[in-house]
């Protein structure tokens, strides 16, 4: 065998062997999903599917001291855009504070929408969060309304088989109004819109609390 | 297939003496064997990952078609296996960051086959005796090799379930069954109505995404989850390892198959699955032809199957 050969070899077998840990640790440090890119991780995580990873974006208006936030409906030419992420793509739009219906004057990008989406439950995730806020900005700034600060609420499904509790972890991310940067904001959205954001979005229960 | 009584003994048996075999013939047998039914699978299932239509680019067809006559013929088997390893890198930039883990997988066999030399190569460079030992231990070592990168792959599933800390609990099982409709989600609830005919009746609801905070599994299904989850670990570490050793191989090797058989059809992962099969076969060194003809049947079957279901 000639040496490149054997290099080559050897190459695959080290890949073989150290890619898999190493793997493993990237996608802790850099949140994506343990499904991609080949190190033998599928099935150790659930799938990151729309049901297992609902996400939430919340558009928050100034002066909204009135009832919590209420479900978004955004249409373009009379197709109703909202419901089809909903059901399509686990991608729930609400209000607070602002209207409840946006009609678009443009048409949105779906695909590139789409992409985003699963980029935030299977790549990098703060990356494509900050890429959905800014997407989404940009959609309704189509629709003439412009929304003080911009939340993406991923959850993570858990069940804890051992105690039968059942709930959703979550991280919440906040672009606020002018600004480029998202941020991880649950703590601070946890203090400052305790139960009334959680019970009206339907998805935290007590587990995710007690995360 | 390999619930048979062929199975059993015969792979058994002729698998307890893998690596005493150190003819020629054996080895040349088994990977010339191998090398076809890969190319054929691939061939075969080729519209099921490449969405095969006549539009997606005639060379690319072409080249899958040469490829495979190559892989079959001993002078050019290297040439195929980089033509194949061409096409499923094309796939794999096509796809990505979305790519199947499998086509990264058979890509890395691919190479590993490309850069074997063959015996043709090797009688090139070296006198007739000395080629025949040198590609016998060539052979081995190939087959060694891909073999090893097979059972790694069972390894390192199972160490990232471990070490992921969401499967051991049951958690992935109990999540597939409440909420998904993936073919394991219903699989598992499949197995799980069995096991009510025996030990009671069902709890569980699938529920809609927006009932959540209503789920509950019965203790019967928890516990459902528990074992099923830990049996699948406990395969995914012990068997490899079981495989290596002589003794415990002629057990530890059918238990792999089957097992991969099992997770190919319950998980529909029935490509990889096939791949996989063909890997862990070069087990054996006796009836190569038939082993790989069996199987390259299945595969085309599959292909067929799948071709005329579109």
């Amino acid at each position: 065998m000639t040496s490149w050969r054997t290099v080559g070899i050897r190459l695959m077998v080290i890949a073989l062997a150290v890619w898999p840990p190493l793997h493993f640790c990237l996608s802790k440090a850099w949140s994506f999903s343990a499904w991609r890119f080949a190190g033998w991780g599928m099935y150790a995580t659930p799938h990151p599917s729309r049901e297992n990873c609902p996400i939430h974006v919340l558009l928050s208006f100034p002066g909204h001291d009135g009832p919590g936030p209420i479900p978004l409906a955004v249409s373009f030419q009379g197709k109703d855009i909202s419901q089809w992420l909903e059901r399509q793509r686990g991608v729930f739009l609400h209000t607070w504070g602002g209207p409840s219906h946006v009609e678009l004057l443009a048409a949105p990008r779906m695909r590139a929408l789409e992409s985003i989406v699963r980029g935030v439950r299977e790549l990098g995730r703060t990356n494509y969060v900050e890429q959905l806020a800014t997407e989404v900005r940009n959609v309704l700034a189509e629709g003439a309304i412009g929304a003080s600060e911009i939340f993406v609420i991923v959850g993570d499904r858990r069940v804890d088989v051992l105690r039968n509790r059942y709930g959703t972890a979550y991280d919440v991310y906040s672009l606020p109004h002018g600004s480029d940067g998202i941020e991880l904001v649950r703590e601070a959205f946890r203090e400052v819109r305790p139960a009334t954001v959680e019970s009206d979005l339907g998805w935290f229960s007590s587990l995710a609390l007690a995360d | 297939m390999l619930s048979s009584t062929w199975a059993w003994h015969d792979l058994a048996r002729v698998i307890s003496t893998w690596g005493r075999s150190s003819t020629r013939e054996d080895a040349t047998d088994l990977l010339r064997a191998f090398r076809c039914f890969f190319a054929l699978k691939l061939l075969a299932t080729f519209h099921h990952i490449h969405e095969w239509e006549w539009s997606h680019g005639r060379w690319l067809q072409l080249l899958a078609v040469l490829s495979t006559v190559a892989s079959c013929r001993e002078r050019f088997a290297r040439v195929g296996a980089l033509g194949w390893a061409l096409i499923l890198g094309h796939r794999v930039a096509l796809t990505w960051p979305y790519t199947l883990n499998h086509l990264v997988l058979e890509l890395i066999l691919l190479l590993m086959i490309a850069l074997h030399p063959t015996d043709a190569a090797l009688t090139s460079v070296q006198p007739p005796a000395e080629a025949t030992l040198e590609h016998a231990r060539e052979g081995r070592a190939l087959c060694s090799l891909l073999w090893g990168a097979m059972l790694s792959v069972w390894v390192f599933a199972g160490l990232q379930k471990i070490a992921h800390g969401r499967y051991l609990n049951g958690e992935s099982f109990a999540l597939a069954i409440l909420t998904e409709e993936s073919s394991l989600a219903q699989h598992l609830r499949a197995a799980l109505r069995w096991v009510f005919a025996i030990g009671g009746s069902p709890t569980s609801t699938h529920l809609p995404v927006s009932a959540w905070s209503e789920a509950r599994l019965g203790g019967l299904e928890r516990a459902y989850c528990l074992i099923m989850s830990w049996l699948v670990v406990a395969a995914e570490l012990l068997l490899p390892v079981l495989s290596l050793n002589r003794r415990t191989r002629p057990f530890a090797l059918p238990a792999l198959i089957a097992g991969q058989v099992l997770i190919g059809w319950m998980s529909n992962e029935l490509d990889f699955a096939l791949t996989a099969v063909g890997v862990l076969n070069l087990g054996s060194t006796q009836r190569p032809y038939l082993r790989y003809a069996i199987l390259s049947g299945l595969a085309a079957f599959w292909g067929l199957e799948g071709f005329a279901r579109r």
